[in-house]
């Protein structure tokens, strides 16, 4: 575990070299397919095989969406592939604009009665490791009156820490429009990427910034204090949301008793996917997680990692939530421990108890201590498992990221913050 | 030839980079997100460079150490997995002579605590003194690793 930074799997040796160079022959062909084959393709024009044969020009586009399809996943061919760097690289103008009329060619069709549409400014925005942001504004004209929508595209990264479908995530927002909890409207989803080469959906573009330094200014100690505030009203407002009545029954229906060992479940097996090493005590953190869970108070929307630098605030008003890819249904408690996570901790412009002060004055659910405890300590675990996972798909050749690459790194200080937190005479083994 | 060593060339690449290249870069590009990762990634290797190897050794020798202090106790509260068994009848590892042997020796080591938490599991929860050692073995092993990590 005191991890030399790759020692990752080698597919390549695992493999025949003729099944190795047969594979390579189709991924050279595949990335000298065309933009216009690939959204002939999408539109459920020529075969596979027609692509493959098409000649000329190479694009990440029309390679990320080709071998989606034929599932050529091996990662020491991603190299020959004209990838993106990590959270867009230096896109080719060309690529923009292919993906602009890729874009254009979708919203089209999401909108048949538009008439003029266009795509306005579509440019790059600094994202997370798991999804590429662009911003653009979509006009139109339709019976007689124009259109102007400000949106955000969000697409799956080639490959990021966490590898989640783009589907649940879409279809929380969309439940949660004329709710009071702050996200953004979901507008269109291209939920397998034939669209738009991977997955994406779009969302309204909300104003602000979501900037961390300045919310952990101290220089800024009313400002932040009334934006903790606010993350608190937030999550109340999220874990107040009637899911039944709304519909949100498609994330499951888990019991009272069944949340907290279901995201252990969850995050174990990523764990176990995704390790390179047996991590021995990552693995008795586990064991005592699923000894420990406790029965939650009430089952809500869980955002998943909502926290100081995931949401966007303009002054000291939080305009939006955002990176909504590890909702889930589970206890409200898990939100409010991993607000305070440290790394992120807004613990010096709002205490906790401050915090579930004004959590519970805004209707949010009680928090008992128990809880709260176990869910700090699962906070650990799962920031590890992240890490853990990241590191794994630098290692893997899966992705560039840099960011990614020393990740396993980020996973003692989460064991030592477990360890130390861990009730005396519950420790594990 | 000893010299330069790693961690000297590498720290020497990385402050190359950062003062002149990149100065060079665009805020907020990806190159330039991408050149301070790898700089800070090149220090982080260049400080623990030297201590690597002797920091695993010492864990593995902590960690056989420990299993082989709890064994005796072991026998009369859970069943001894076989590989931790035949782990135990044979003599003491010894810290090995290259970079490969060190880690292959710490990679079984950790699998047979892995293994040995599955047995105890299976057992039920508890403290016995046997829990206690693990316990104490596991916040050792997690300093270690946060001085590689971590490094001043």
């Amino acid at each position: 575990m005191c991890g030399a930074p790759s020692r990752g799997p080698q597919n390549r040796d695992a493999r025949g070299a003729s099944e190795v160079r047969r594979s390579d022959e189709i991924q050279d062909r595949l990335c000298r397919t065309t933009v216009k084959g690939v959204r002939e393709c999408a539109k459920g024009g020529p075969s596979l095989a027609a692509l493959v044969s098409a000649p000329k020009k190479e694009s990440w586009l029309e390679c990320d969406h080709v071998r989606g399809r034929c599932g050529v996943t091996d990662p020491d061919m991603r190299g020959k592939l004209s990838e993106p760097n990590e959270d867009h690289g230096p896109l080719r103008g060309d690529d923009q604009a292919a993906l602009e009329a890729c874009l254009e060619q979708f919203l089209k069709r999401e909108l048949p009665l538009a008439q003029g549409l266009r795509i306005v400014a579509l440019a790059p925005l600094e994202g997370g490791n798991a999804r590429e942001a662009w911003s653009f504004d979509v006009v139109w004209r339709e019976a007689d009156t124009s259109h102007r929508k400000r949106c955000v595209l969000l697409q799956k990264a080639p490959a990021g820490q966490l590898d989640r479908d783009l589907g649940p995530e879409f279809r929380v927002l969309e439940t949660l429009e004329g709710t009071d909890v702050p996200a953004p409207r979901a507008y269109w989803i291209d939920v397998d990427g034939r669209a738009l080469g991977r997955p994406a959906f779009v969302l309204e573009r909300v104003g602000g910034s979501a900037e961390l330094r300045s919310l952990l200014d101290p220089a800024r100690g009313s400002i932040n204090r009334a934006l903790a505030r606010a993350l608190a009203a937030a999550a109340a407002a999220l874990h107040q949301v009637d899911w039944r009545a709304r519909g949100v029954d498609f994330l499951g229906e888990p019991s009272a008793d069944e949340v907290a060992r279901a995201q252990v479940d969850e995050w174990e097996a990523l764990f176990l996917r995704h390790r390179m090493e047996p991590l021995p005590v990552l693995a008795a953190a586990f064991c005592w997680l699923r000894e420990n869970a406790p029965r939650a108070e009430r089952v809500a929307i869980v955002h998943g990692d909502l926290r100081f630098g995931n949401f966007l605030y303009e002054g000291d008003q939080l305009r939006a939530l955002l990176d909504w890819e590890m909702v889930h249904l589970g206890d409200p408690c898990e939100d409010l421990a991993w607000a305070y996570r440290s790394l992120w901790n807004p613990e010096a412009q709002l205490p906790f108890d401050a915090f579930l002060a004004h959590y519970r004055a805004s209707g949010g659910a009680s928090a008992p201590a128990e809880n709260l405890l176990f869910y700090r300590l699962f906070g650990e675990v799962k920031h590890a498992v992240i890490s853990l996972c990241g590191a794994h798909a630098f290692a893997t050749g899966q992705t560039r990221n840099l960011r990614l690459a020393d990740r396993m790194s980020w996973v003692p200080e989460c064991l030592a913050h477990f360890l130390d937190w861990l009730p005396p005479g519950r420790e594990t083994a | 030839m000893i010299r330069p060593k790693p961690p000297a060339l590498l720290e020497g690449v990385a402050a190359s980079f950062e003062v002149d290249v990149l100065p060079w870069l665009a805020r907020g590009s990806v190159a330039r997100r991408q050149l301070k990762a790898g700089i800070a990634l090149l220090r982080r290797v260049a400080a623990t460079w030297e201590s690597f190897a002797p920091t695993l050794a010492a864990d593995s020798r902590d960690i056989e150490a420990t299993l082989r202090r709890i064994a005796p106790e072991l026998e009369t509260v859970a069943e001894i997995p076989p590989a931790l068994a035949n782990f135990l009848a044979e003599g003491e590892l010894g810290d090995g002579t290259d970079g490969d042997t060190v880690e292959a020796t710490n990679e079984r080591l950790q699998q047979l605590l892995v293994e040995l938490q599955r047995a105890l599991a299976e057992r039920g929860p508890g403290l016995s003194p046997i829990e206690r050692e693990l316990q104490a073995l596991y916040r050792r092993m997690t300093e270690r690793e946060l001085a590689l990590a971590r490094p001043e």
